[in-house]
């Protein structure tokens, strides 16, 4: 259940929350559903947090687990992955394939350590542009207890033990 | 360290029956050679070995502990011209075999296996992919979740996931990126590596802990469904790290959550390439 709420109430991700931090969180939204419900939330002026970057796919079965990976090499903080409900894919399968290598996908990030707060999947159809603003914050503000993914972006530098 | 050898005299029977059906199947012209072991100059560890020379196989041994899997010569020029070949293979080995099959890299009537169970130490009767199929069939996947290694994937479970993270960086840290574990599963046979890809570069190509960490995750995502845990890639590591884990749990869940067991099936369907309508759909908001 969503209801209409005051717009101080809806848009969490402010500059200087109590947190300071604003994470970089990078979606990866199929054309047909969840890209036309970010249209649909914005022609709406649903205010939502501004932290999500969106990367348009012609479906959530297009995408390859270094498509996700890529994004935090790049500095994001989180990844979101959303796409049509099952049985909703515009080309019948796509998101039931993509759904399988997800549930892997994420298996694996969780057996090396990383938050599963970092990596979040989601079906919202175009019509659900409300679903779509609040998946968003809902994950900014996870984003923002756990903090920026310095375990990973630092990795790089060499540790002192090497 | 030392490895024992087992030659088709030291291995005792199964030694000996195996140097027999070879020697019945280059000799009666069924295969036109067999891949196998030999000792190396030497003669204190093993090497693989193609034997076209039916005189040649007494030097033939078998390397009955897990390791380098001679299915990932399969995919070589040299021996892919002398198909129809034999090949000396492990029940891990012999399940990758079933997968190339599988994905179309390979024709069942282009190899002949022999299988040594190190369980029993016999070699298996039959030698060819069907015959063989429904002893692998009643063995595994069971079989694959009996060892020391699924202790170490509970352990790692039961522990937080900065722990984890802690453990992962630290391991996966000593990587060069030699690609050593590439180059020994016979399932990773992508003529060009997505690592190797550089418009974009996908993967940073660096031996940095980062790039490193991404390389082993992908790795291990790559042959999630695939990997028939004949345990080479750990054991070609030069650095020596875990990988045998990873594939572990990855197996275990996949067998769990889609009651998916590789290499037991030349028909069926690839796991990451199909899917249910009752998937789980926990996952997803």
């Amino acid at each position: 259940m969503t209801s209409m709420a005051a717009p101080a109430e809806r848009a969490p991700a402010t500059p200087g929350t109590a947190q300071g931090f604003e994470p970089r969180l990078v979606a990866f939204v199929c054309t047909w559903c969840t890209y036309q419900a970010a249209d649909l939330a914005g022609t709406t002026r649903l205010p939502y947090a501004s932290n999500v970057r969106i990367v348009r796919v012609p479906c959530t079965g297009r995408l390859s687990a270094e498509m996700l990976l890529h994004a935090f090499t790049f500095g994001a903080d989180g990844v979101l992955v959303s796409g049509c409900h099952p049985n909703d894919c515009h080309y019948a399968s796509g998101n039931l394939a993509a759904r399988r290598r997800w549930i892997v996908f994420a298996r694996l990030l969780g057996f090396l350590g990383i938050p599963q707060e970092r990596v979040r999947f989601a079906w919202v159809s175009a019509s659900e542009g409300r679903k779509w603003a609040d998946l968003v914050n809902a994950v900014v503000r996870d984003l923002q207890e756990v903090g920026p993914f310095t375990d990973y972006h630092h990795l790089q530098r060499r540790t002192a033990a090497l | 360290m030392t490895t024992e050898l087992h030659n088709v005299r030291g291995a005792g029977e199964a030694g000996a029956e195996l140097a027999e059906r070879a020697k019945a199947l280059l000799a009666g012209g069924a295969v036109k050679a067999v891949l196998s072991w030999r000792r190396d100059l030497t003669a204190s560890r093993l090497q693989p070995a193609l034997f076209e020379d039916v005189t040649e196989l007494g030097d033939l041994f078998i390397e009955t502990e897990p390791g380098l899997n001679l299915a990932v010569y399969l995919r070589r020029a040299a021996v892919r011209g002398l198909f129809p070949v034999s090949i000396v293979t492990r029940p891990g080995d012999l399940r990758s075999i079933v997968v190339l099959v599988q994905e179309g890299q390979l024709k069942a009537e282009d190899v002949r296996p022999l299988l040594f169970d190190s369980d029993s130490s016999t070699i298996l009767p039959g030698d060819t992919l069907a015959e063989l199929l429904p002893w692998l069939r009643a063995h595994y996947p069971a079989r694959d979740f009996e060892d020391g290694q699924m202790e170490a994937v509970t352990a790692l479970e039961k522990l937080t996931p900065a722990e984890r993270w802690a453990y992962w960086k630290d391991e996966l840290s000593r990587c060069i990126r030699c690609y050593a574990c590439r180059e020994a599963c016979p399932l990773c046979y992508c003529e060009r590596c997505i690592v190797d890809l550089t418009q974009p570069p996908w993967l940073e190509p660096s031996a940095h802990p980062r790039g490193s960490l991404t390389w082993n995750l992908i790795r291990a995502y790559h042959l999630a469904g695939r990997c028939t845990l004949c345990g080479a890639c750990q054991s070609a590591c030069p650095v020596d790290i875990p990988l045998m884990v990873l594939n572990r749990m990855l197996a275990h869940h996949v067998l769990k959550e889609f009651d998916f067991a590789p290499g037991l099936d030349p028909a069926g369907p690839a796991l990451l390439a199909t899917w249910r309508r009752e998937d789980p759909n926990e996952l997803f908001r």
